[in-house]
């Protein structure tokens, strides 16, 4: 374990804090983490819709939902999500723009509003053979991967054009803010006629608007290929690789996680608000719900294991000191009191357990048995409870999670009473 | 004194903690498996704590360190 531990630190560590610190990486997850004050509002107004709306629909209670004070409920809660999540893409323009911008040390400001605009540019203009209206798959999650690709073309663009000083300077007399503005029209300009000429190239020599095309070409493909069993396994294997050698694996793999699994848990919301069928069977909370119960690793496993059978006196006040955090998803006390980390006694589980959970979690879903998880949830809901919401209601989807933790407690059992039998070192 | 549990980049952690940080004076004491203590010339500790978190964070590795300080 020394030696693997050596090695990981001279050769995996510098790698790991490479992509870690990669300043477009960085800002593509800074950009999401932005605006999860509003995701969040539009996953509660989801979840109030559930509870107002869906589950009396369910079980025959329309009186709820048709009666006055739900009919208004159920509008307001639509109308927030609406405002909330129907325009993701476009808030991720000025988010990811700005955030990278603040990289590169020029006005973060000027880079996200620069940016906005010049996505704007690449859209249609006319909706239902008329002017002046825009479809929403242009501003929504289904537009996610477009708003990344053309804000990151048109945000290095208006970076460079402003580090290599072609900007109009103004005398030391002029106000800041005006000053600060000024810098910046140059660069913009240079950026939004950009966009503006791509997507008319686009249109006129592909056919398509080059937002279309990306979902055609590079989005759809992408999440498809993210939603293979395989790709799942993998990322969730990754995650927890990187925790058990004291790495932050949700950090380093930040960009995956929400870049391609929050977009499908964005996608299943506005299917699920539209009507449709909801196309992504796993999604960014799917890993929550199912496997990372307690924290990665499914630690409240793990807890609850030690405090059953554990015969190290040591081992048990640091489960019974960490339970009230692990029961709302915080393990550090767990994973640095055993220690977990390092600790070769528990490698196995750590890495094998999640992996077992998400392979039941994507299981079930795949054969229909519980809906896929398309509410955004707050990662601190405890577990069970936190798949409930996240499916919308589902008791089915909560008694898998359950189910999933009594396989979890089983497995970490057995790791824990070999641990008794290991002498201090 | 305070505890630093880091499973990686120990020698780092110690470089970039060592000397004094917003005020406070942090010396390497001993390490013992993943834990680095660390003795702090303040008795506000939750100072010290996160004083220490916000100086490891600022390392190049600090975002992809996963660690935790205690007192």
């Amino acid at each position: 374990m020394n030696t693997f531990t050596a090695f990981m630190e001279k050769h995996f560590v510098p790698f790991a804090a490479k992509i870690g610190s990669q300043k477009h990486l960085v800002a593509i997850r800074d950009g999401f983490i932005s605006l999860m004050p509003v995701t969040m509002a539009g996953a509660f107004a989801s979840l109030f819709n559930v509870f107002v709306r869906d589950i009396p629909n369910q079980i025959g209670w329309q009186f709820i939902p048709e009666s006055a004070i739900g009919k208004f409920l159920i509008s307001i809660n639509g109308n927030v999500w609406w405002g909330a999540v129907c325009f993701f893409a476009l808030g991720f323009t000025f988010t990811f723009a700005y955030h990278l911008s603040k990289a590169y040390d020029v006005n973060p400001l000027a880079g996200g509003v620069i940016s906005f605009a010049a996505y704007l540019t690449t859209v249609s203009q006319t909706f239902n053979e008329t002017w002046g209206g825009v479809g929403i798959g242009y501003m929504n999650a289904t537009a996610l991967f477009s708003a990344l690709f053309i804000t990151l073309l048109v945000t290095m663009i208006y970076i460079k054009l402003t580090k290599a000083n072609i900007v109009i300077k103004m005398p030391d007399s002029v106000p800041p803010a005006v000053s600060k503005a000024f810098l910046s029209i140059i660069p913009g300009s240079v950026a939004i006629f950009t966009a503006a000429i791509l997507g008319l190239v686009c249109t006129q020599f592909l056919g398509k608007p080059i937002n279309d095309l990306i979902v055609e070409f590079v989005q759809t493909p992408f999440l498809s290929l993210a939603q293979n069993l395989v790709s799942v396994i993998v990322v969730t294997f990754a995650v927890q690789l990187f925790w058990f050698f004291g790495l932050h694996g949700t950090n380093v793999l930040g960009p995956v996680l929400d870049g391609i699994y929050k977009t499908a848990l964005l996608e299943n919301n506005t299917a699920h608000e539209a009507g449709k069928t909801m196309v992504h069977l796993w999604t960014r909370g799917s890993f929550d719900a199912y496997a990372w119960m307690g924290g990665a690793g499914c630690t409240i496993a793990l807890i609850i294991a030690l405090l059953i059978f554990s015969k190290k006196q040591d081992q048990k006040t640091v489960a019974k000191l960490s339970l009230p955090m692990g029961i709302f998803n915080i393990n550090e006390p767990v994973t640095f009191g055993i220690p977990i980390v390092l600790n070769p006694v528990y490698f196995i589980p750590y890495l094998l357990i999640p992996t077992l959970l998400v392979i039941i979690g994507y299981t079930v879903t795949a054969i229909g048995l519980v809906p896929p998880v398309y509410i955004e949830i707050p990662w601190i809901v405890p577990p069970v409870l936190y798949a409930f919401l996240a499916t919308g209601g589902s008791l089915m989807a909560a008694g898998v999670a359950l189910i999933n933790l009594i396989i979890a407690v089983v497995i970490w059992s057995a790791f824990v009473i070999i641990a008794n039998r290991v002498k201090e070192n | 004194m305070i505890t630093v549990n880091c499973p990686m980049k120990q020698e780092d952690v110690i470089a970039a903690l060592s000397g004094s940080h917003d005020g406070i004076e942090f010396r390497f004491v001993d390490k013992k498996g993943i834990k680095l203590h660390f003795q702090v010339d303040t008795e506000d500790l939750d100072q010290a704590v996160a004083t220490a978190k916000n100086v490891i964070k600022a390392t190049p590795f600090g975002n992809v360190l996963y660690f935790q300080v205690t007192k």
